[in-house]
């Protein structure tokens, strides 16, 4: 309980409201100043004791700095009481913040929920172009489709497409996941016009490449592999540029990245394959994720620890369990859908 | 902070509160029945009103006290609402999840409370903002994660945190 929850003659109300217990009266440099601090705090790894202790001197130096604190941390442990369930909610909330229809949030909810992943947030585009799409595989599943003109299209988990074709273009819209395509490198074979990708970011043109696009939340990216793929953001049209083979770019509505050496690995998912190198335990998880229905973390202390090995995407509960041995860590299954890894001490 | 150490301040606010549920209290809950169509809440809300208006411990100039009343009211309605709305996922969500999940009445009434507060406090700031903000304070995602997430760079997700937490914690604005 801090200062400003005593003074409150509102005892009786016990789930009283942060916001009405604004502490009106800190300056406004103070409190701007308290914010950066918890800005600073949250980000500090390594010199966390460093920041702590810079925090606490600040805080002694007047009543308004620890007073200005204290309210930061009264609302914190209000956040710091949502569970699961409900961050996802607040995180929708945001993201649909007119909730017009419960179903679209439901839909929403659920892809966030149980595609795993990365995606605890409602994915940017309408959930319901999903179960409309054309082609869509599930969590876990990949699938080879061809396409008409000899172009192949292999979908990674959890993707989905529509097929359009008409007078001027030819093409398929990415509506979630990833994709590796080859086009025009058949033998005999010369498409009559080139390949457009549709994306939420922006639409790729190509006559003849092998690539890759994948779908993040607001961003895209694009690695090539063979032959070329233009790029036209959809908030930049004449802001097009060339990713030539062997590179790889993210890019956004309006903006494209500097491209970056292909990694290979990156599409080892076509070969039923996960690779890590060095890779972060969490965002090795993060990745793993998406091929598995559920939530899988780690506790934060274990969370730099590095994974690195080429596992089969064919059981993700067999890779979890090789990792569990290479790092010594432990697997606490609450239902095969929430697994949390610990130190195997804890 | 005992009642009978009251400032002449505080007195005050009491007395014009007092006077403010005498002269309308019967009147706002009219109002309230009239948009909610059922007496219990509106009761319930009305309650709410005056609560929040007792929270300022400010003497008010009123001068339109029924406008200053509906004023706060409105606030609490469209609080209700989006409550209710959050409530009704929440409590879908949880349908779906796995049986050990089962808050209990009292922790979902919190976690209710606090999800409908974190929505309030961030109201008015632009969505990208918001969600910089959750990925760092409820997921503690670091700057450059988030950055990643959100298909910008380190130092913008900086800003945004900042300016998303004096909204938030201070009710301050920063650019």
């Amino acid at each position: 309980m801090n200062a400003r929850n005593t003074e409150s003659p509102n005892a009786q109300n016990g789930l009283g409201s942060v916001s009405d217990n604004v502490p009106t009266d800190i300056s406004p440099q103070i409190a701007k100043r308290a914010v950066e601090w918890l800005v600073d705090v949250n980000e500090a790894i390594d010199k966390k004791a460093d920041i702590l202790k810079a925090l606490q001197e600040w805080r002694d130096q007047h009543p308004d700095h620890e007073r200005a604190w204290k309210h930061i941390e009264s609302v914190n442990n209000r956040f710091g009481m949502l569970d699961v369930v409900a961050k996802s909610v607040a995180h929708s909330s945001v993201t649909h913040p007119q909730m017009i229809s419960r179903r679209e949030m439901i839909k929403a909810l659920s892809v966030a929920l149980f595609a795993g992943g990365a995606a605890w947030t409602a994915k940017e585009q309408t959930p319901w172009q999903q179960w409309i799409a054309d082609q869509k595989t599930g969590v876990g599943e990949q699938r080879t489709v061809q396409l008409a003109d000899g172009s192949q299209i292999e979908m990674n988990t959890d993707s989905a497409f529509n097929l359009f074709d008409n007078t001027h273009q030819r093409g398929i819209h990415l509506v979630n996941g990833e994709l590796l395509i080859s086009t025009g490198l058949e033998r005999n074979h010369k498409p009559s016009r080139p390949l457009t990708i549709q994306t939420s970011q922006g639409s790729l043109v190509t006559s003849k490449a092998r690539f890759s696009i994948r779908l993040y939340d607001r961003s895209c990216q694009l690695s090539v592999f063979d032959g070329s793929v233009e790029i036209k953001p959809i908030l930049a049209n004449d802001n097009t540029q060339t990713i030539k083979a062997g590179q790889q770019v993210n890019f956004t509505k309006d903006v494209i990245n500097k491209p970056l050496p292909v990694n290979l690995n990156s599409i080892a998912w076509a070969q039923g394959m996960i690779v890590a190198r060095g890779m972060r335990l969490k965002d090795f998880l993060t990745e793993l994720s998406r091929y598995r229905h559920g939530r899988l973390r780690c506790a934060d202390n274990i969370a730099d620890l590095r994974v690195s090995g080429t596992y089969p995407l064919a059981s993700t509960d067999r890779i979890i369990a090789a990792i569990e041995a290479s790092l010594s860590i432990k697997a606490h299954y609450m239902t095969r859908y929430f697994v949390t890894l610990k130190p195997a001490t804890s | 902070m005992s009642s009978g150490e009251l400032t002449i301040e505080q007195k005050a606010v009491q007395q014009q509160l007092h006077t403010l549920y005498h002269q309308h209290h019967n009147w706002l809950f009219s109002w309230l029945t009239g948009k909610l169509g059922c007496s219990t809440q509106a009761e319930d809300l009305s309650h709410d009103t005056f609560v929040r208006i007792l929270r300022k411990q400010q003497v008010l100039n009123l001068c339109e006290p029924r406008a200053f009343l509906t004023t706060i009211a409105k606030r609490v309605l469209s609080n209700h609402w989006r409550r209710d709305q959050l409530e009704k996922v929440y409590l879908e969500v949880l349908s779906q999840m796995p049986e050990y999940f089962e808050p209990s009445e009292e922790e979902r009434a919190i976690l209710l409370e606090t999800l409908t507060e974190i929505d309030r406090l961030l109201d008015g700031l632009p969505i990208p903002v918001k969600q910089a903000f959750l990925y760092s304070q409820l997921d503690g995602m670091r700057q450059q994660e988030i950055a990643e997430k959100l298909a910008i760079s380190v130092t913008t997700v900086k800003r945004y945190l900042v300016k998303a937490s004096a909204h938030c914690y201070f009710s301050i604005a920063v650019d």
